[in-house]
């Protein structure tokens, strides 16, 4: 537990200088792309996201996929070759994309109203330009402001937060790259922040089952904030887009 | 022949399901919390495990081999996992692909023992940045009655603290591989056993049901994976499906888990021992010598001992003794570690297929008219061939 | 070689039957059994089961399968997999799925179609089976009268058991169904596809149907029998 040491400092300060509770800087921008229907661009810290929605349209591929209840959400991660410091081989197909794209998939299920358009489809398409930790949680927030552009329904936003453990005692927010090499746990959790439950969970190394529960609350207090900023994101972008009709200024 | 799908989970199971567990029972007469029956077995080679979890089968073998270890880590030994999920324990698994399913069972086994550093991947290394031991666990399901992650990181972990590398020595530059018969062959360092725990959940986190079968995962809101050790430390933690859960339900459940972790730990480790202790007196070893009797022998049994618990909770009766089953198949032992299973012969039962009309007013069966109904040439299979055995000539 | 023609025989494929019964020249052959051209007059057996002889010339060998094969009046359970326009997809457990039409129910007509979903269980009668062609269900009879046919209540349980069990237990003079109807009263749809629904009570009683049956799949008749006298 020594490497642990050098997670916080004793005046309560990480490598890149946060405190332990603070999240990286968040910017984020929505309708970057013409052609989807719905497009986003995040950087949370160095990590840089790029998603693109598309639909629902009709089930395209194999028919038979199609439900007859609910919409089906496709989703496909991939990483590109520059994001990584060792050039990535492929930018996809492996087995932490295919693990993302399901979880991605799983969570954004979770927010989105399937259930109002049977036996078509939703397509999300996420792209890491730059991976410096965090990436699913980035992916999750990135793709949620890319459907709110979009236009689809939602229950919520979706929001996706890290958390860890540091000197056996303190958690933390949201991990760097950096953090996640010298070690300790990660937790990522996928919340509706507003009812404040829980869509996807996961967890990867080890600590002790006592400390789940604060570890787990820092993270959902990381998914509030990150709804917080998503908010003024989507609040100021519909006000761009108001302004061009001219309906924002009655108002 | 049309593509083999999953089959689909009723609409009236589900219902049921959902009445039984607000009944607080399960399909299976099994309590919430509890687990299906665990039976831990060795082949004769070393890493060779076989693992039943009720009727949920798995097969794991360790192997290992000589590499070159990887640039970023030169001084630690290589652990790979697969799992395989061919169509011997599903109809629905296609063999060669990879499919969701395995890329999460796989990712979650790697979670819980290769981040966990459940290995000491350091002892694996014969010099650095030349020669590591690479161990590379095959996983393989022999039967699919749900939850195949529990059974499969069983079967892992036991594999692993049972195998044994063979011991390597260095004079100068040639490296030299001992046989198992020259030297004592060397177990894998593992730090602690961490265990893949599955619960499913139900009605958002209204019912959680430990060790979920067939259709009780199907039909579920959500799977809630805990990997423990027996420090009751964390390792790896996976919540999946489409429900939208409390965090103080995901907090309870992992409380029960560590109970369970402590109970399979313990029973790979006393497996393994009972193992070892067969191996040191020389017994016969491998899969045959611990099975006795037909593969159905035990499963009937079980099934008549929760009927008979039904029962007696619905009457309120003792009384009733242990029924014998007198004509049940019989198990004639041919030879050493080999048996057969012979079905009683009945005599007095005529088999019939023709439905006929009866005065049983329980059936709501149609009773169809025909009395035969093997004049159906235009069937599948079923021909009609009227032989005709006058000769020609006569 | 098998000589002798027993009922109950067990036999083996590849075995011959030489001495065959034949009434007027004409012999009944079941599933399992094929016309052997050499020597003449005598059956090959191409399954491993029990031979089975009716008098006085019908052979057949049963078995316990798994695998259903469709056959034509046969009553099945099955399960509705996809909707699509006015024909049901339907699950019977054969190799490929059944085609069940919306106007193939009582009093249903273009306006009028029954209410069913997806995971719905439904009871009917196979109308068509050819190997070269899909089944064809349907759930009344050639009166356009439902009988017992149609889709079953969603408060059932749906479980699947060996096609030898549906033998055993379709066979009127079988005291399992019985013996249990007299410890407490419930409803069952009995498919030949293997498949079967049970509705009770309440969800024990559906349990103790489900288990029962389960031990009959391994047990004989009398164990059942003895068990439901004893609980009662």
């Amino acid at each position: 537990m020594s490497k642990n040491r050098e997670l916080l400092s004793k005046i309560g300060l990480r490598l890149d200088g946060r405190r332990a509770d603070e999240l990286r800087r968040i910017r984020c921008k929505l309708g970057v792309f013409t052609e989807p229907d719905g497009s986003a661009y995040l950087e949370q810290g160095l990590t840089k996201i790029l998603a693109a929605v598309y639909g629902p349209h009709q089930v395209r591929g194999n028919r038979s996929k199609a439900q007859h209840d609910a919409a089906v959400v496709n989703c496909q991660f991939s990483m590109a070759v520059f994001s990584t410091g060792e050039r990535k081989r492929r930018p996809r197909g492996d087995r932490k994309s295919t693990e993302i794209s399901i979880h991605l998939r799983q969570a954004l299920t979770a927010a989105i109203k399937t259930e109002l358009y049977p036996w078509s489809q939703i397509d999300v398409y996420v792209e890491v330009l730059h991976a410096d930790g965090g990436i699913y949680p980035a992916c999750v927030n990135a793709a949620t402001l890319a459907l709110i552009d979009a236009g689809i329904p939602l229950k919520e936003y979706v929001c996706a937060c890290t958390a860890s453990l540091a000197n056996n005692d303190v958690p933390m927010l949201d991990i760097s790259h950096q953090e996640e090499i010298i070690g300790g746990p990660t937790l990522t959790v996928a919340a509706l922040p507003m009812s404040g439950k829980i869509v996807l969970m996961e967890m990867s190394q080890r600590f002790h089952v006592d400390h789940l529960q604060k570890v787990l609350e820092k993270a959902l207090q990381g998914c509030r904030d990150i709804k917080h900023i998503l908010d003024e994101a989507v609040k100021s972008h519909i006000q761009d887009v108001g302004s061009s009709t001219g309906w924002a200024n009655t108002t | 022949m049309s593509r083999i799908r999953e089959t689909v989970i009723t609409n009236c199971e589900r219902k049921f399901l959902m009445k039984c567990l607000s009944d607080w029972t399960r399909l299976d007469g099994r309590s919430f919390d509890e687990f299906r029956p665990l039976r831990v077995e060795f082949g004769k080679d070393w890493g060779s495990c076989y693992v039943s979890l009720g009727k949920t089968r798995v097969l794991a073998q360790t192997s290992c081999e000589i590499q070159q270890p990887k640039s970023s880590r030169p001084s630690e030994g290589i652990l790979n996992i697969n799992i395989e999920l061919n169509p011997l324990a599903a109809p629905h698994f296609e063999p060669g692909r990879q499919s969701e399913l395995s890329v999460r069972l796989n990712r979650l086994l790697e979670k819980c023992v290769k981040d966990s550093k459940a290995v000491d991947l350091e002892s694996l290394c014969i010099k650095t940045n030349e020669k590591v031991w690479a161990l590379r666990v095959d996983i393989n399901v022999i039967n699919h009655e749900g939850n195949i992650l529990d059974c499969a990181s069983i079967a892992m972990l036991a594999s692993l603290a049972h195998f044994r590398r063979p011991d390597v020595t260095c004079d100068g530059e040639e490296f030299i591989i001992h046989s198992y018969q020259q030297r004592d062959p060397i177990p894998t360092v593992i730090h602690h056993y961490p265990v893949c725990i599955t619960y499913s959940i139900f009605n958002g986190g209204e019912f959680v049901v430990a060790d979920p079968s067939l259709t009780e995962e199907g039909s579920a809101d959500a799977t809630l994976t805990i990997g423990l050790n027996g420090f009751k430390e964390l390792c790896g933690l996976h919540l999946g499906g489409k429900a939208e859960l409390m965090p103080h339900v995901i907090l309870n459940t992992v409380t029960k888990a560590t109970h369970r972790a402590n109970i399979v730990i313990e029973e790979i480790k006393t497996s393994i021992k009972i193992d070892n202790e067969a191996r040191t007196k020389k017994l016969p070893l491998g899969f045959h010598t611990e099975r006795k009797g037909g593969a159905n022998s035990d499963v009937s049994e079980i099934s008549l001992h929760h009927w008979q618990e039904i029962k007696k909770s619905k009457k309120k009766k003792n009384k009733q003794k242990p029924v014998e089953p007198t004509e049940s198949p019989q198990i004639k032992v041919i030879g050493e570690g080999l048996a057969v299973h012979v079905p009683q012969e009945k005599p007095d039962r005529q088999e019939s297929w023709i439905v006929d009309s009866s005065d049983d007013d329980l059936m709501i069966v149609e009773k169809p008219r025909e009395q035969i109904l093997l004049h159906d040439s235009d069937s599948e299979e079923e021909n009609v061939i009227i032989l005709d055995s006058s000769q020609r000539n006569d | 070689m098998v000589e002798d023609v027993n009922e109950n025989t067990t036999v083996f494929p590849g075995e011959v039957i030489k001495d065959v019964k034949a009434v007027k020249g004409v012999t009944i052959l079941g599933p399992g059994l094929k016309r052997n051209e050499d020597p003449p007059n005598t059956l090959r057996i191409t399954r491993a089961g029990k031979l089975q002889f009716k008098p006085p010339n019908i052979y057949w060998v049963s078995h316990n399968h798994k695998r259903y094969i469709p056959k034509r009046g046969d009553l099945v359970v099955g399960i509705i997999v996809k909707k699509a326009g006015d024909s049901l997809r339907i699950d019977i457990g054969s190799g490929e799925y059944a085609s069940l039409s919306m106007l193939a129910f009582e009093g249903a007509t273009k306006k009028q179609k029954p209410d069913v979903q997806v995971g719905d269980v439904i009871y009917g009668k196979l109308l068509n089976a050819h190997r070269e062609m899909e089944p064809e269900l349907v759930c009344v009879d050639s009166y356009f009268k439902a009988g017992k046919m149609g889709p079953l209540s969603n408060d059932g349980f749906v479980f699947t058991v060996s096609l030898g069990l549906v033998h055993r237990l379709l066979d009127p003079e079988n005291p399992i169904l019985t013996a249990l109807g007299k410890v407490f009263p419930y409803e069952i749809a009995v498919g030949m596809n293997g498949k079967v629904w049970v509705n009770g009570r309440n969800t024990k009683e559906v349990l103790t149907v489900l288990r029962c049956l389960e031990t009959a799949e391994l047990h004989d008749d009398k164990v059942i029998v003895e068990l439901c006298r004893q609980s009662k």
